[in-house]
């Protein structure tokens, strides 16, 4: 009897292992995401490099102008789930990723997935990242490989116990990463579409301005879709941004679109905190992506303050 | 007799203690009104480089000096306890924690834009065109101090 429960109860664990093992294990590149690589453009990438923001977490910490492009990494994030520490992405070949090859870059970029095949933590914004085109990650790729080769080795993150398993990121990914639109009915319009693109995908805003569902290191709220979070630090709020909200609802596309170009409110009042990094990112694009982005936050539901 | 004096003491330090948290209130208050007069300030500026507003010469030197006047005494409205509170219309202050936490830095913040709104006083732009980069200079200052030193709530 004792032995056939032992037998059924390795049975048992021996499936929840397989289950749990086919569950987590990482993802390879499609043959669509495949089909858009091979083609970069230097110059198309660098727009997507201020849209994604790269150097507000791999450059040194308010890094301005050029230094924002030296990718040495070193930045270190505090999240609930522990210190993360930024990877040097300079196309240095021994300390960045300037042995990798494109496939490997987009690997990182749309599936959240190493090169040698382990899932990397969320605080790599790839959820977002995963709706671009994989015709603009060849662009941006072809871009980083132009900057400057930072030689800088980093520390490991330091992450609370429950987090160290990366294989375990793999079933938070089954929850969280698609590649999916998150708003949908939006008004057929070519801009509105654009701008969802650079919102949802490339730009990441929801990574700040949405609440999590649990332990801030749950996936999005999506019921509250750029309603407004928490400083990663808990000193404070970001900021709701749909048409529902108190200080932004009032604001015209060309309010919103000339904020994220000059860094100043229509009351002349300046902008603050994480915000100024992203903002002069945002400052690098032309003035449609910036009205297209104006245009599709006017568009979305509204959640109120 | 004791019982006067003891209603007294309570009332005395009721009243101190009133006046303690309408001081901070008061810091709060006072640290508001400065900074919207800064952005009134940039506003006029701003409008006139926008080209919404005709550009006055006087009124550009009147709204550097009035950046200049504020920063003189910003670093007074930020005593000790006037971390959190609401000013008298019930907004909460904006100020962020790292300004008790490095009190040496946020006042280095205060004095670069006092050194910067001389020197723009200092050029006395006469056309839009002179205008640019001295707003450019200045207004660098808002963000830069933002950046760290305030937090939405
Ligand atoms: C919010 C901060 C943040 C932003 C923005 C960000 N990253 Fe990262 N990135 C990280 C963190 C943290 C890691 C480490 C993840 C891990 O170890 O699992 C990482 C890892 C990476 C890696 C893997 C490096 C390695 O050595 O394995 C690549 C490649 C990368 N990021 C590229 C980018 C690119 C390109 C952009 C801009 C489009 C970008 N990142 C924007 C935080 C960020
Ligand atoms: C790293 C976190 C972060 C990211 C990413 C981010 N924001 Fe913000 N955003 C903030 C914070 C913090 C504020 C408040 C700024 C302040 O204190 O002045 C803010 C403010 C704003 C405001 C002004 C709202 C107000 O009430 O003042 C707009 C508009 C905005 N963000 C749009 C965007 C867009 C569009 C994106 C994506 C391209 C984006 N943000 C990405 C953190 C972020
Ligand atoms: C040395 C730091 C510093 C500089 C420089 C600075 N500010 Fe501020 N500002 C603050 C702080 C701190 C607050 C938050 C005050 C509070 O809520 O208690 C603030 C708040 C504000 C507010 C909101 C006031 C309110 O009604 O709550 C406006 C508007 C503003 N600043 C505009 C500007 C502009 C425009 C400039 C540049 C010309 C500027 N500030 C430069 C520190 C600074």
């Amino acid at each position: 009897m004792i032995k056939k429960l032992i037998a059924i109860a390795l049975v048992l664990g021996a499936v929840a292992f397989a289950i749990f093992w086919l569950l987590t294990t990482p993802q390879k590149l499609t043959s669509t995401q495949m089909a858009g690589l091979g083609n970069g453009n230097p110059e198309m990438g660098e727009m997507v490099f201020w849209a994604g923001g790269c150097g507000s977490c791999h450059a040194d910490k308010g890094a301005k102008g050029d230094d924002k492009k030296r990718l040495g990494g070193g930045q270190q994030l505090d999240t609930p789930a522990g210190l993360f520490v930024t990877p040097n992405i300079s196309p240095d070949r021994e300390t960045g990723i300037g042995s990798w090859t494109e496939e490997q870059f987009a690997n990182a970029m749309l599936n959240g997935v190493s090169p040698n095949g382990s899932h990397y933590y969320p605080s790599f914004p790839y959820t977002s990242y995963a709706k671009m085109k994989s015709e603009d990650v060849s662009h941006l790729w072809a871009y980083m490989k132009t900057l400057p080769e930072i030689s800088r080795a980093n520390e490991p993150h330091e992450l609370s116990i429950f987090f160290q398993l990366r294989r375990g990121v793999g079933l938070w990914k089954t929850l969280f990463l698609n590649n999916e639109k998150v708003v949908n009915n939006l008004p057929d319009d070519p801009q509105i579409e654009f701008g969802q693109y650079l919102v949802e995908g490339v730009g990441h805003c929801g990574e700040c301005h949405t609440p999590r569902t649990a332990l801030g290191f749950g996936g999005y709220n999506k019921s509250k879709w750029l309603g407004g979070g928490l400083t990663p630090e808990g000193d404070g709020k970001i900021p709701n941004i749909t048409p529902g909200a108190k200080e932004i609802g009032s604001w015209s596309v060309g309010d919103i679109a000339g904020y994220l170009k000059s860094g100043f409110t229509p009351e002349f009042d300046s902008v603050g905190g994480s915000m100024v990094s992203v903002q002069e990112n945002m400052a690098k694009l032309p003035d449609e992506d910036l009205e297209a982005i104006a245009a599709y936050l006017k568009a979305i539901p509204s959640i109120s303050d | 007799m004791k019982k006067i004096i003891i209603g007294a003491a309570i009332a005395a330090l009721m009243a101190t203690g009133f006046a303690y948290a309408a001081g901070h209130g008061d810091a709060i208050n006072q640290r508001k009104a400065a900074m919207k007069e800064v952005g009134g300030a940039m506003g006029a500026m701003g409008k006139m480089a926008k080209g919404e507003m005709d550009f006055d010469a006087a009124v550009v030197l009147a709204s550097l000096e009035k950046m200049n006047n504020v920063a003189k005494t910003f670093g007074d409205h930020f005593p000790a306890g006037s971390e959190t509170g609401m000013d008298s219309e019930g907004k909460e202050t904006t100020a962020a924690p790292k300004i008790w936490e490095d009190m040496g830095g946020f006042k280095a913040a205060i004095s670069k834009f006092e050194g910067d709104t001389a020197a723009a006083m200092a050029t006395a732009p006469q056309s839009v065109a002179e205008l640019g980069p001295v707003l450019g200079a200045v207004g660098a200052n808002c963000k830069a101090c933002h950046e760290t030193f305030r937090v939405k709530k």
